[in-house]
């Protein structure tokens, strides 16, 4: 991890004139310090249009450990700066592109094959990068901030545009930690939190601070912004057919990309960890990195509690695959007493985020800085048992006419009263959820019913869902 | 497909009349329909429209016009043709079978349907929109107690909402002030109408809109204006004055033009249809109407609409719709001679007619275009039922996301 940040400002009075780090910058930076407690830099540059731009950086050491990784990093032929969070994997083929353009590097590092490949190829360069990334990048020349976050947004970036102000960092806590933002719950963040157990992108539980989305850059040029996608998943989906040897060959190319996936993420100059449950998606990336590299460690989180214990499954895979394994206990004591700091670990809030909380603790425990997951496989992969649950619920809002549908809901509604899951179907059923898609209705947490009676009425009506759209 | 998976916000607007006869109230009602058709995709609406008198042989096919139904908003309409007993069968048949979140009647005369919604529909809101004179008196004492069981009442006026509260005794937190607004294709008539009229008059002219009915004439002041016409055309020979309007006080009122002998300046034109009464507007050079049983006063929206100062008096609610000065003069009630030293003073100057024509156009464009109205509805039913607002607008993210789509 690393982190990234950002801010305008018009009045250059606010802005800081003077040499040393303006209060709102240092705020910035110092709460970013656990993401990325090994160095430190801040640049100032002063747009054409007006104000003074500050670009800060924190960062956490894994590739290119010497000061020649210093960010903001800058491009002294074009003199564009560039602060950069994450890591780009295809940077090594990219730099012997590059190089063949007459480029000349100084550093061993990612960060200044993403400056060099902006300056060559401006910002088509987006297209090459293969990696999770998120990045502020200011062209003098343009007169503009790029700000540009990878595919499938496994980097953040959030920020708050306000009149002759704007805002980003990697986190939502640091562009409050700024004070440049007022702190007000945005309630169309917290239905959809109370909903999915997470808050949707763009929208954050700030009023005012937005996430850019995923496969997307922003362009701030004088003062105003836009933002546009650059990549989107359905361009990049296989499509497969009956024919098996369409099958196969696609399954070809599937097994081919996940192990170039794998490698790619292995070129880091730290040893790596995968956290291995057992499951098929854990066992998948554990089983190709162990194809790749001797020195692979596994780590597992089981649980005291027996009905819950995967560990035997894990066990079995990292002998077979012949890792480093290491199995981490957790009680039900030491889930409650490491919640405290597993909720100050986290930024947004997330129903989900404290089994990655645990084993990121344990691994670094155990002296690896990098650790691969199968997250992510089951919704790519359809794995949850929602997917299939869907296709039923489809067919049945198109064949049942919607009294019969209503009828069922209600004739069910005792039996099914007694789960949280089988409110729900009933409220499907019954039309009274407006569900605008089954899909709805398998992810809910709380449905639109449950949070209606948990937020006060007027927060209900500020909630602007086409904000989400 | 993707209709029946949203929950919309079901209303019952329960209605005494929408088409069967001209006149304030229809005109309203039919405004509140087009309103909550247009309301779209963040509120859309799974409406009931109960009328008492209408037949369903009134009903105009397509109505509400295709420019007014939302994609997202559907209409049943219930048509009572004056039974009392088809409309309780059919609102009983509409509260089991939808369970509306809100119920909604157009008059207090509807009231005695509402212990049906209690006992029915228990869940339901009960709503009731007030318009004026029904609201200022006290009532028997049972529709009294009906009244005070109401959940919320609409008022058109500030005026009409004190005597609510003064009158019934309703506490003021469950009423709201919702101005009327200008129907907006009568509205895009009138713009189209232009300059031709077909009113054989020369001089300046003063215009009366008013239905002449023996219940309410005298409160409408057109007795008032006649006695002030002899004073106006000392200074002003060549002044006419018009009223337009039918009912049964009309044979009174050409008597009384006889006895003041006016027959020449005052033209009594009787009831008129919607394009004669757009080509009586666009005539006119001052509106007078000294009334002072408005509970809104529709009719001054219509006239500074159409560019007329007006000349009224500062009684009910018309002081809340005409900016006393600005868009017009108002008076003191019950004074012929102040009257008609405010229609001689606009006669006379041009120049301030003409800014007060501008001033008040401009107001109604500003607060009472439809657009504005139907903001008005959306907040008052949203504040009405959050809840079931909230539940309803689920679908919204993905009715834009369609239709971004469909566009694309």
């Amino acid at each position: 991890m690393c982190g990234i940040c950002g801010w305008w400002e018009e009045r250059p009075s606010v802005a800081g004139t003077g040499a040393g780090t303006p209060p709102p910058l240092a705020a910035m930076l110092r709460q970013m310090t656990p993401r990325g407690p090994d160095d430190e830099g801040a640049a100032r540059v002063q747009p054409q249009s007006g104000g003074v731009l500050h670009l800060g950086a924190r960062r956490l050491a894994i590739q290119d450990l010497s000061p020649a990784g210093h960010q903001p990093m800058c491009d002294l032929a074009s003199g564009c700066q560039l602060v950069f969070n994450g890591e780009i994997y295809n940077f090594r083929e990219l730099r012997r592109e590059l190089e063949a353009c007459g480029r000349r590097f100084r550093s061993q590092g990612d960060t200044e094959v993403l400056l060099a490949s902006y300056c060559e190829w401006c910002e088509s360069c987006l297209e090459r990068l293969r990696g999770m990334f998120a990045f502020a990048l200011w062209d003098p020349a343009r007169q503009t901030l790029l700000v540009a976050r990878d595919r499938l947004g496994i980097k953040p970036l959030y920020y708050a545009a306000l009149p002759g102000r704007f805002v980003f960092a990697s986190e939502l806590r640091t562009v409050l930690a700024s004070g440049l933002v007022a702190r007000e719950l945005d309630p169309t963040g917290l239905d959809s939190f109370l909903k999915f157990g997470a808050v949707q992108e763009p929208v954050t539980m700030v009023r005012g601070v937005r996430l850019l989305p995923s496969g997307s850059l922003l362009r701030w040029k004088d003062g105003a912004f836009r933002v546009e996608r650059y990549w989107d998943l359905p361009s990049a989906a296989l499509p497969l057919n009956g024919d098996p040897r369409v099958r196969a060959e696609k399954l070809d190319a599937l097994r081919e990309e996940l192990d170039t996936a794998v490698r790619m993420r292995m070129v880091s100059d730290v040893p790596l960890g995968v956290f291995l449950s057992g499951g098929l998606d854990s066992t998948t990336v554990a089983a190709i990195a162990a194809r790749h590299s001797a020195r692979v460690k596994t780590f597992t989180v089981t649980f005291a509690e027996e009905q819950f214990a995967e560990g035997r499954k894990a066990q079995q895979v990292a002998r077979l695959l012949g890792t480093e394994h290491h199995e981490i206990t957790v009680s039900e004591g030491d889930l409650i007493a490491a919640l405290p700091a597993a909720i100050a670990a986290m930024d947004q809030p997330t129903v989900d985020g404290i089994n990655t909380y645990f084993v990121s603790r344990v691994t670094k425990q155990a002296g690896v800085t990098v650790a691969l997951s199968g997250l992510g496989g089951d919704e790519q992969f359809a794995g949850y048992r929602s997917f299939h649950m869907v296709p039923r619920m489809e067919w049945v809002e198109e064949r049942l006419p919607q009294w019969t549908r209503r009828a069922a809901g209600a004739a069910l509604l005792p039996m099914l009263r007694s789960s949280d899951r089988g409110q729900k179907i009933s409220l499907w059923l019954r039309g009274e959820g407006s569900f605008p898609h089954p899909f709805y209705v398998s992810r809910l947490i709380l449905s639109p019913l449950h949070v209606a009676r948990i937020l006060r009425p007027e927060r209900l009506l500020e909630i602007r869902f086409d904000e989400l759209a | 497909m993707s209709r029946s998976r949203q929950r919309r916000l079901r209303v019952l607007l329960v209605a005494t009349e929408f088409f069967r006869n001209h006149g304030g109230i229809q005109n309203i009602n039919r405004l509140l329909v087009r309103a909550f058709c247009a309301l779209g995709v963040r509120t859309p609406l799974a409406l009931d429209v109960f009328s008492f008198t209408d037949g369903p042989e009134h009903i105009p096919a397509g109505f509400p016009s295709a420019d007014g139904e939302g994609e997202e908003t559907t209409v049943r309409w219930h048509a009572a043709g004056r039974s009392r007993a088809a409309m309780s069968w059919q609102l009983t048949e509409c509260l089991v079978g939808s369970a509306p979140d809100l119920v909604l009647f157009t008059h207090v005369a509807l009231l005695p349907l509402a212990r049906l919604v209690r006992s029915l529909a228990p869940a339901a809101r009960v709503a009731v929109l007030a318009h004026g004179t029904e609201v200022w008196h006290p009532l028997p004492r049972r529709p009294a107690r009906e009244l005070l069981q109401v959940d919320a009442f609409a008022s058109p006026s500030e005026f009409t909402a004190r005597k609510l509260t003064e009158v019934h005794g309703i506490p003021r937190e469950r009423v709201a002030v919702l101005p009327h607004g200008l129907d907006p294709a009568w509205a895009a008539a009138c713009d189209a109408a232009g300059q031709e009229h077909s009113l054989r008059v020369a001089g300046q002219i003063l215009l009366s809109v008013t239905r002449l009915s023996r219940a309410d004439t005298a409160g409408k002041g057109v007795d008032l204006v006649l006695q002030a016409m002899p004073t106006v055309l000392q200074s002003y020979p060549d002044a006419r004055y018009v009223v337009a309007g039918g009912g049964g006080d009309l044979p009174r009122l050409k008597e009384a033009v006889r006895r003041l002998s006016l027959e020449n300046a005052v033209q009594l034109l009787g009831p008129c249809s919607g394009e004669e009464l757009r080509r009586a507007y666009s005539a006119a050079d001052i509106f007078v109407l000294p009334t002072q049983v408005e509970g809104f006063g529709v009719v001054f929206l219509e006239a500074m609409f159409n560019r007329l100062p007006v000349v009224a008096v500062r009684a009910s609610a018309t002081p809340e719709v005409v900016e006393d000065g600005v868009a017009g003069l108002l008076v003191a009630p019950e004074d012929s001679p102040a009257l008609a030293a405010a229609l001689c003073s606009l006669l006379a100057n041009r120049e301030r007619r003409q800014a007060m024509a501008r001033a008040g156009r401009s107001r109604v464009e500003r607060l009472y275009a439809f657009d504005s109205f139907v903001a008005r509805w959306e907040r008052w039913l949203a504040a009405q039922v959050p809840e079931a607002v909230y539940v309803a607008r689920q679908g919204e993210f993905f009715a834009l996301a369609r239709a971004a789509v469909g566009a694309a």
